[in-house]
């Protein structure tokens, strides 16, 4: 949880990641810095995001993002 | 269940509010006068709703052909009947049967001139809709005339315009300029059948009753068309006018001795006559009327001045208009709607 | 048939009627039924080209689901080794698979509307470059929707490539997806899983459901009818001789073309929705207050946004995230500033989807520039946001201030204008020509002196429009607070609620721009 608030910092600074509970609603993350997160969550926890998966519910706040990641480091 | 009651109820009382706020506003927006600022449709068209009661003798009543075709001044001058033309673009019967209702208000012509063409208008969905549009025309006028909610706001200029007001070229559109048909972009096709469509019958025969029930003669014309005539239509309708006792003169058949010569007769590419065309067709019919029918030659009664002056003008008109098409200042005689260019923008649809 | 003709609403009628008569588990033949019949109506023979989508997308869809199974089979009582061999082999022709899909069904698409395109800008090139000749040019007629329900089958065997839901088993719910008449002729672009059901379903009669869906339409005949439909004579007596006006004329014409086109096209939708509301089917929103937007990517998030959304999930997405993409992202963060790493790919993909936005609208070079107009507005922003954060913290302004947002919004409503007007121009001359006389002459009297009143419009239709406009911002405010306006109208009394609905429905029937007075103004979006 704490390397991912990391990343997403780096990717976002100045945003409050950890209070933060609607990422997308409020516009904080458009689609351009989500493809950043993207791109940084497939290198820091070695798992492959789809499209499909960039859905609202999976980037709505720090914990959805936690919790995608984590399924799919499951697989 | 009880719910659905309810609902049902509300639903109903709610449409027949509707239904009535919009019967009553129809009085409300119905025009007060027959000029453009009065709202009228087709004011030009609506000479007849002026005339003072009982004076006129004729009528033509029919579409674009007879507006264009069909010319009323030239009927008072050559043979004193008073005549006006209540045609319009594009009529369908039951608005014919509209216009010869209005015309039953306040006049008790002789005879009625009715242009068959309009018999044969249009496809299915065209019938339907324009009829449509003429019974709520005359049964719920909101319709047609809503757009008058303006005329309550209207400023004085307007307002003192609101008024009836005859014209002197008494429904025609007097347009004397030349433009020959091109054969190979002849007028588009509008025309289908060959028998009166069933949609038009009945109202036609109600129309034919209306006249009878008046005392007046109608007589059924066939006016010179370039491509919407055919024997069978000429058949559908000589047989009509055997059943049902009535006059028909044919000007696409050569039984007139009228002959029209498309490169000069036309004002615009074959779709309508021009007024020197109208008024060889006029006489026709005119002399027809003269020989069959016992009517008032009025020159000279000087309750009907107005009408040589009205023809001075219609003079006037006829030769200012004569050229080639295009480079005249012309009369339309059936474009109504407000001032500003208004130009269709279509950018292409799909089909 | 348009959706604001009598016939819309006899068809309507008609099909709701049948809707609720026939049980539940029938009621999707019935919108399938109507569907086609309407399409039939309006297209006749070209119906051909979306059944030929229909049957394409469901083909290729169960391929895609067959070669799944079959890897499943196959890879049992394989090694990793062998297992990794074989899914590459799989995904390579998975791949295969639905870009034939793809490119099949967007050929009709690209060929009818973009023909004559091509044959008139190559035989413009091959005369510069000194080879004679032209090309021929047809005028193709367009199948309704084409340019809609296109992107929609893609969307739908893109999801099932990717493996979001399984392929339909049942070619007539594709066939209702695609042609469901209330969003064939201008979208919304619906997604599979979340329409798809929702039309096969049948639902049960709820009055208020109903009723409010016959509310919602009547506020998008206001919108259409009262509003778009008078600004459009206005505007195209501008546009249509666009070398006499100057000024304060063309000022004037471009904001009134933004208002026609915002309540054309959103009072096309609510119509939209509100039909399919009465079926108990929720379409996606188009349209979200898109004018208090602060940046133009805000406005493109609520603005057409399905389309939007589909070049998000089906173009920027799918490029940004693809192996050879991100192996130059990476390649480029080696090489260059962290800053040029950010937004060099990204500038990269958003060009695909500005030049596809562009090009979606039309086959000309003008539609092509209106999507690159906005990309090259993006692109500036983000590179010199540095620049501004730097400028903004020097003079301490508070980029998070009341002031500053609202400069912003203004901004954005200046950028989105001069869209417009490239966007209703005919060409790029028109626009330059048009955009430059914007200036060339302070005509501010003409506001005042009635000149306006000269084109085509008298002062009665101008305070129509302008109420329509403040009732507009009025349900575009409550709609940003979250207010539910039916909900809220439903919760009043029956006095209060009725004399709304009443207004609404006189205020449609007695202002409406229709009649022997107006022009037949057709729909902007349904030629596309």
């Amino acid at each position: 949880m704490e390397e991912l608030l990391e990343l997403l910092e780096g990717v976002k600074p100045g945003v409050d990641f950890k209070n933060e509970k609607d990422l997308i609603g409020t516009g904080i993350l458009d689609s351009i810095s989500i493809v950043e997160i993207v791109g940084e969550l497939n290198d820091e926890f070695d798992i492959e995001i789809s499209p499909i998966d960039i859905v609202p519910e999976n980037f709505k706040n720090v914990d959805a993002i936690y919790a995608l990641v984590q399924r799919l480091q499951e697989d | 269940m009880k719910k659905i009651i309810v609902n049902i109820i509300k639903s109903v009382v709610f449409l027949a509010g509707i239904i009535a706020v919009v019967a009553a506003l129809g009085p409300v927006f119905t025009p007060k006068g027959n000029t453009r600022e009065s709202g009228i449709n087709n004011p030009k068209a609506k000479d007849y709703l002026a005339e003072p009661d009982n004076t006129i003798q004729v009528v033509a009543i029919g579409n674009s052909d007879i507006y264009s075709g069909f010319s009323p001044m030239e009927i008072w001058h050559n043979y004193g009947y008073t005549c006006v033309s209540a045609g319009e673009g594009a009529q369908v019967i039951y608005t014919a049967k509209n216009r010869l209702e209005e015309i039953y208000k306040n006049q008790k012509p002789d005879v009625v001139v009715f242009d068959v063409d309009e018999l044969f208008y249009g496809n299915f969905k065209v019938r339907v809709a324009k009829t449509a549009e003429a019974v709520f025309e005359k049964y719920l006028p909101f319709v047609m005339y809503h757009d008058n909610w303006k005329l309550l706001f209207a400023d004085e200029e307007t307002k003192a315009n609101i008024k009836y007001e005859t014209t002197y070229y008494k429904g025609q559109m007097i347009d004397n300029s030349v433009l020959a048909v091109d054969p190979d972009n002849p007028p588009e096709e509008c025309h289908y059948g060959d028998d009166i469509p069933y949609i038009y019958r009945k109202t036609f025969d109600e129309f034919a009753r209306m006249c009878k029930d008046h005392g007046t003669k109608l007589l059924l014309i066939y006016s010179p068309t370039y491509n919407t005539w055919t024997k069978e239509r000429h058949d559908s309708i000589a047989k009509y006018a055997e059943e049902n006792d009535l006059d028909f003169i044919d000007f696409n058949d050569g039984s007139t001795g009228v002959t029209i010569d498309w490169s000069v007769d036309t004002r615009d590419g074959g779709k309508h006559l021009n007024s020197a065309a109208a008024k060889r067709v006029t006489l026709v019919v005119g002399d027809f009327i003269k020989d069959n029918y016992d009517l008032t030659d009025n020159r000279g009664n000087d309750a009907y001045k107005q009408w040589d002056s009205d023809y001075e003008r219609y003079v006037k008109k006829y030769e200012s208009t004569k050229g080639e098409a295009g480079k005249q200042d012309v009369d339309s005689g059936d474009k109504s709607g407000k001032k500003g260019g208004r130009k269709h923008h279509d950018k292409g649809k799909e089909s | 048939m348009s959706y604001t003709s009598s016939e819309y609403f006899v068809f309507l009628l008609l099909a709701v009627v049948c809707y609720y008569i026939i049980p539940k588990k029938g009621r999707w033949v019935v919108l399938l039924l109507a569907s086609y019949a309407f399409y039939f109506y309006s297209s006749r023979k070209y119906i051909i080209f979306i059944i030929g989508s229909v049957i394409t997308i469901y083909l290729i869809g169960l391929w895609l689901n067959r070669i799944d199974v079959d890897f499943k089979e196959a890879k049992k009582g394989l090694d990793k080794e062998a297992k990794k061999a074989l899914k590459a082999k799989v995904s390579r022709k998975k791949r295969l698979v639905v870009w034939l899909g793809i490119v099949i069904n967007f050929i009709p698409l690209v060929f009818l509307k973009y023909f004559n395109f091509f044959s008139y800008e190559l035989t413009r090139v091959g005369n510069y470059m000194g080879i004679g000749g032209k090309l021929p040019i047809h005028h193709f007629l367009l199948p309704l929707g084409i340019s809609f329900y296109t992107l929609a089958a893609v969307s739908y065997i893109s999801d099932v490539y990717r493996g979001k839901y399984a392929a339909t088993r049942n070619p007539f719910k594709l066939a209702l997806f695609l042609g469901f008449f209330p969003h064939i002729v201008e979208g919304p672009i619906g997604r599979f899983d979340l329409l798809g059901e929702q039309l096969y379903e049948g639902h049960s009669f709820d009055y208020a459901r109903v009723t409010q869906g016959i509310q919602l339409m009547f506020w998008g005949l206001f919108k259409k009818l009262v509003v778009a439909d008078r600004a459009a004579i206005f505007v195209d007596t501008v546009f249509n001789d666009y070398t006499n006006y100057s000024g304060m004329y063309v000022v004037v014409a471009m904001l009134l073309y933004t208002l026609q086109l915002y309540a054309e096209f959103s009072g096309c939708m609510d119509i939209v929705m509100g039909s399919a509301e009465i079926f108990g089917v929720k379409l996606d929103k188009n349209f979200e207050r898109p004018f208090i937007s602060k940046t133009v990517s805000e406005f493109w998030r609520r603005w057409h946004m399905t389309l939007g959304g589909w070049f998000r999930d089906y173009v920027f997405y799918p490029i940004s995230l693809s192996k050879s993409f991100t192996k130059f992202s990476k390649k480029v963060k080696a090489k260059c500033s962290p800053f040029v790493a950010r937004i060099l790919p990204a500038a990269m993909a958003m060009f695909v989807v500005w030049f596809g936005t562009g090009i979606w609208h039309g086959a000309s070079l003008k539609y092509i520039m209106y999507g690159l107009y906005y990309y090259i507005i993006m692109v500036a922003g983000m590179l010199t946001e540095p620049l501004w954060c730097r400028i903004f913290d020097k003079l301490k302004v508070d980029r998070k201030g009341k002031v500053y947002r609202a400069l912003q919004v203004v901004r954005t409503f200046i950028f989105v204008n001069i869209g417009m007007l490239l966007f209703r121009t005919d060409n790029m001359g028109s626009f330059f020509h048009m955009f430059r006389s914007m200036f060339s002459n302070l005509n501010l009297s003409v506001l005042t002196d009635g000149s306006l009143l000269n084109m085509g419009i008298d002062k009665m239709d101008i305070t129509v429009i302008i109420i329509g406009l403040i009732f507009i911002i009025i349900a575009g405010v409550l709609g940003e607070r979250g207010c539910n306006i039916r909900e809220a109208v439903a919760g009043k009394n029956i006095v209060v609620r009725w004399i709304l609905y009443y207004a609404l429905v006189l205020a449609v029937l007695i202002l409406g721009a229709y009649g022997f007075n107006y022009p037949d103004i057709g729909f902007i979006y349904a030629q596309f």
